[in-house]
Formats: structure tokens, C-alpha cells, sequence
């Protein structure tokens, strides 16, 4: 059995302290000497509410929840193998499980060198692949590729914001996706019904990552400098 | 009907507990006005959840935050402990003696009471849980999981029961310890002491404790936890009582 701390029974003596002074108050107070049948009212106006609750609830539109509005995936999904990282060695994003475009733009470009800048630089380590094409087309194409995050089995890459890529002159300025912070909530069985019909746990599916990854494909003339890190790969 | 008749007539037990439990109800309503007020509290604590868990990297944060009504059954609890002790006052007794009444018309009206208490708190208590999901439908609404969110009619209902039994067996606590700080004021040093002495006891794994632990809170079936807690309540009455007629009849 796990050691109580002691602060922990201060504050839990604390809460009980200013409860009973809260009822206390209720019961004495002259604030609280309504009359019998306003008292009585609001009782049953609030078991009223308290009984109602449970037919109100069924009304309630499910479109509205995160499990019903976002995708669910399987188990299965969460095994597939997304691993972005194979396309920096060279493996072709097509074939990898699990990879889908998340943004994609074209520029067209006439220049010879082109600097890709990173931003923020030093906060974000953004994966960059370089692939040079057959022929000087006069376009360079970014793909933003990402996997999947699954949590509690739904998929959120609907949400995921992707990167922003813009080009101004001879620099191509990939700019870190905007930060998404999601707060899932979920409703735990009452103690009192978990110890008759066992835990309802949440359902224990592990979460995965998501992440993400810039592929551009430049011109055969047209080097490419940077001062981030930048692979290069050949065409697959 | 003569005078003489209507002063011989002594009402029977049944008839003098009845009487003194609906006037006790009906005196008392500060006491359900009470309970409004903590599982209010309760729900509104509730609604920043009871625990979280997260994970991240560079572009998203996900974190999971849960909710339950455990709160409003833990402060149901405290209210029923509350008015246990508070009607074995002097103030509360008094009321007794509008009546033609005697030591034992008055526990059972008490017992009555508490009783009718605790099936009230213990509807209220679980109904508050489904009363906060939809608070916070309309608080959280998009990122809402529907898991757990309607709960079967059976689930609420074995809830509900766990939840009056709970609350019959700690009203029978509060009602003792009412009763022996009515006997002696020391009590009132005494029980708090012995409550933390216990809690840090717990924590050695005293076996006592334990064993207590695993009779009423590791009981899985609900039939056996009923008889468990009907049977314990009803033996802390009856100490309750013989211990209350030790005290100076009135």
C-alpha cells in the first residue's frame, strides 16, 4: 500500500474543514431561514433538474463529439509503418504506409541557387529531403509530408497544422507549423459503480506521433544551399 | 369523546415515530438545501477535471483530461457525516419533545431520517455525475469523447444503490460519534484524533485497517456489499442507542 503523504491529509482535512463549515452556514445562517415552501421549491426544483438530466443527455447531438466528428482508425493502423525518417535516406514517400501530403505548393524559378532558411532556426528542427530533378523545368515543387498522430484511436491529422512555405526572391523560407495544443476530454465511471462493474479504463490503444517532413524537388541547375540541415537524396 | 378518553389514549410506537419522522422532514429541509449546496461545490470542482495525461512533440500537444463525479459523492458523503452528528445535537433534539415521545420513538425517527436522507443524497449524488456531463457538453462541446458520456440506465442504477449504501453506513458512523460526544465533549478531541491516527496507521498497513478496507470497499458484488453494509449499519444503530440511553433522560 502507497505511503499517504502528509500534506496531502492536511489538505484533505482542510477541504473537510471548510465543508462542514459550509454546510454549517447553509443550515444556520440567517441568510438560509427561507420559508418552508421556498426551501422546499428549490429542493425539488433541483431533484426535477437531477431527474431530467439523464432524458436531456440523450438529446444531446453526438455529431458534436471528437470521436464522432474525427476519423477513428483501427488497432491495426496504429502498427503501420510511418517511419518519415526512410525518406531522408532515400526511400520513396510513395511507398511508405501511413505517409500522406499534408500541403504541397510550385513555384516557378529561373535562378541558379536557391537558400533554403529555416524558421525558427534554432527552436524547430525541421527535416528537409533535396531531390533534383531529371530536367531544368523552371519549377520547384514542396511537399509536406506527415504521418499520422493517433490518440485514443482518432486520427487527428485533420488538424495538424502544416508547415508554411514561401519563395521571395532566391530564398525558400519554410516556416514551422503553427503549435496545436488539444485537449481531449473524456468521462471516468464514479468510483461507487467502478467497484461493483470493474474499471472502465480508457481504451488502452497506445497514442502515436505524428510528425512531418519537407520534400522539395528543384530544377537539375539549380543548386541548393542551407544553413539547416538538408539531405539530399537521389530520384527514386 | 370524552376528555378523560383522549388523555388515555397513548399512541403506539409506529404512530409517534411517523409523526416525529415527517415533522423532523419537514423541519429539516435546511439540511436538503445543505446537500444542494455541496454537490453544487462538488460539480463545480469537477468541471477542471480529476486528472490528465499528454503528449507532444514539435506541432501538436494532445492531452487527455478526465472527468468524473467522484468529487460530488466524496462531498455527499461529507454532508451525510455532517447532519448524522448535527441531529444528535441538543438543538435538533429538542424537537422530540413536542411529541409524546421516549428515547427509542426518537432514534428510530432519527434513523428514519437519515435513512431517507441517504436514498435522497444518493439519487442526487449520481444524478449530479450525468447533470455535469452535459455541463460540460456545452463547456467542451468540440473535443468531447463520447465514451462513458451516456451511461446505461443499469450502470446509474448500481451507482445510485452502491452510493445509498455508502452513505447508510457513514450516516450510522456520524450518528454514533454524534451520540458519544453527546455522552462526553471529549469525544470531540478523541474521535478526530483516532480519524488521522487511522489514516497514518493506513499508511503502515495496519492489518486491521486493511482487512476493514477489503470487507466494504473490495467487495465486488453488490448483493454481498448490501448485506455487508445493512448489516454493520444496524449493529452502529443499536450501539448508537444503547449508549444514547446512558445519557440523562430528559
Amino acid at each position: 500500500m502507497a505511503t499517504i503523504d502528509p500534506l496531502l491529509v492536511i489538505l484533505f482535512m482542510a477541504n473537510l474543514l471548510i465543508l462542514v463549515l459550509v454546510i454549517l452556514f447553509v443550515v444556520k445562517s440567517g441568510c438560509f431561514s427561507l420559508q418552508n415552501k421556498i426551501q422546499f421549491w428549490l429542493i425539488a426544483g433541483y431533484i426535477l433538474l437531477l431527474l431530467a438530466s439523464p432524458v436531456v443527455i440523450q438529446m444531446l447531438p453526438k455529431e458534436n463529439f471528437a470521436d464522432e466528428r474525427i476519423k477513428k482508425v483501427s488497432e491495426k493502423d496504429l502498427y503501420v509503418q510511418a517511419d518519415l525518417y526512410t525518406i531522408a535516406q532515400g526511400a520513396s514517400p510513395e511507398q511508405i504506409k501511413g505517409v500522406f501530403v499534408l500541403e504541397q505548393w510550385e513555384f516557378p524559378y529561373n535562378g541558379s541557387m536557391l537558400n533554403v532558411v529555416v524558421r525558427p532556426l534554432y527552436e524547430y528542427d525541421a527535416v528537409i529531403v533535396v531531390e533534383r530533378k531529371d530536367s531544368a523545368d523552371g519549377k520547384i515543387e514542396a511537399v509536406n509530408y506527415a504521418s499520422k498522430p493517433i490518440v485514443e484511436l482518432i486520427d487527428l491529422s485533420e488538424i495538424m497544422k502544416p508547415h508554411k512555405v514561401a519563395l521571395d526572391g532566391n530564398v525558400l523560407k519554410v516556416t514551422a507549423p503553427e503549435f496545436l495544443q488539444i485537449e481531449l476530454g473524456v468521462f471516468r465511471n464514479e468510483f461507487v459503480i467502478s467497484q461493483i462493474l470493474g474499471d472502465t479504463e480508457l481504451e488502452s490503444a497506445p497514442w502515436r506521433h505524428g510528425s512531418q517532413l519537407i520534400y522539395l524537388r528543384v530544377p537539375a541547375d539549380v543548386e541548393v544551399q542551407s544553413e539547416a540541415s538538408v539531405h539530399f537524396v537521389e530520384k527514386q | 369523546m370524552s376528555l378523560t378518553d383522549i388523555s388515555l389514549t397513548e399512541p403506539s410506537l409506529f404512530d409517534t415515530v411517523k409523526k416525529q419522522f415527517l415533522y423532523k422532514l419537514k423541519g429539516r429541509l435546511g439540511l436538503f438545501l445543505a446537500m444542494m449546496g455541496v454537490q453544487i461545490m462538488g460539480l463545480l470542482f469537477s468541471l477542471s477535471g480529476a486528472s490528465s495525461h499528454g503528449m507532444g512533440d514539435n506541432f501538436l500537444y494532445v492531452s487527455v483530461n478526465e472527468f468524473s463525479s467522484d468529487l460530488i459523492i466524496w462531498f455527499t458523503f461529507f454532508w451525510i457525516f455532517v447532519v448524522a452528528v448535527l441531529i444528535t445535537t441538543k438543538d435538533y433534539q429538542n424537537i422530540d419533545f413536542t411529541f409524546v415521545a421516549n428515547r427509542l420513538s426518537s432514534h428510530l425517527s432519527n434513523v428514519g431520517f437519515l435513512i431517507t436522507a441517504a436514498v435522497i443524497g444518493g439519487v442526487t449524488a449520481m444524478l449530479s455525475g450525468t447533470l455535469l456531463r452535459i455541463v460540460i457538453y456545452f463547456i467542451r462541446g468540440r473535443y468531447m469523447l463520447s465514451e462513458n458520456f451516456i451511461t446505461d440506465p443499469e450502470v446509474i442504477l448500481t451507482g445510485i444503490a452502491v452510493t445509498i449504501l455508502y452513505l447508510l453506513l457513514i450516516s450510522a458512523l456520524g450518528y454514533f460519534c454524534g451520540v458519544l460526544v453527546q455522552l462526553s465533549k471529549v469525544f470531540i478531541v478523541i474521535l478526530p484524533a483516532l480519524y488521522i491516527g487511522t489514516v497514518d496507521f493506513l499508511a503502515r498497513e495496519l492489518p486491521v485497517i486493511v482487512k476493514v478496507y477489503n470487507f466494504i470497499i473490495g467487495e465486488n458484488s453488490l448483493a454481498l456489499l448490501a448485506v455487508k453494509v445493512l448489516i454493520t449499519t444496524a449493529l452502529i444503530y443499536a450501539c448508537s442507542c444503547v449508549l444514547a440511553n446512558r445519557l440523562e433522560v430528559r
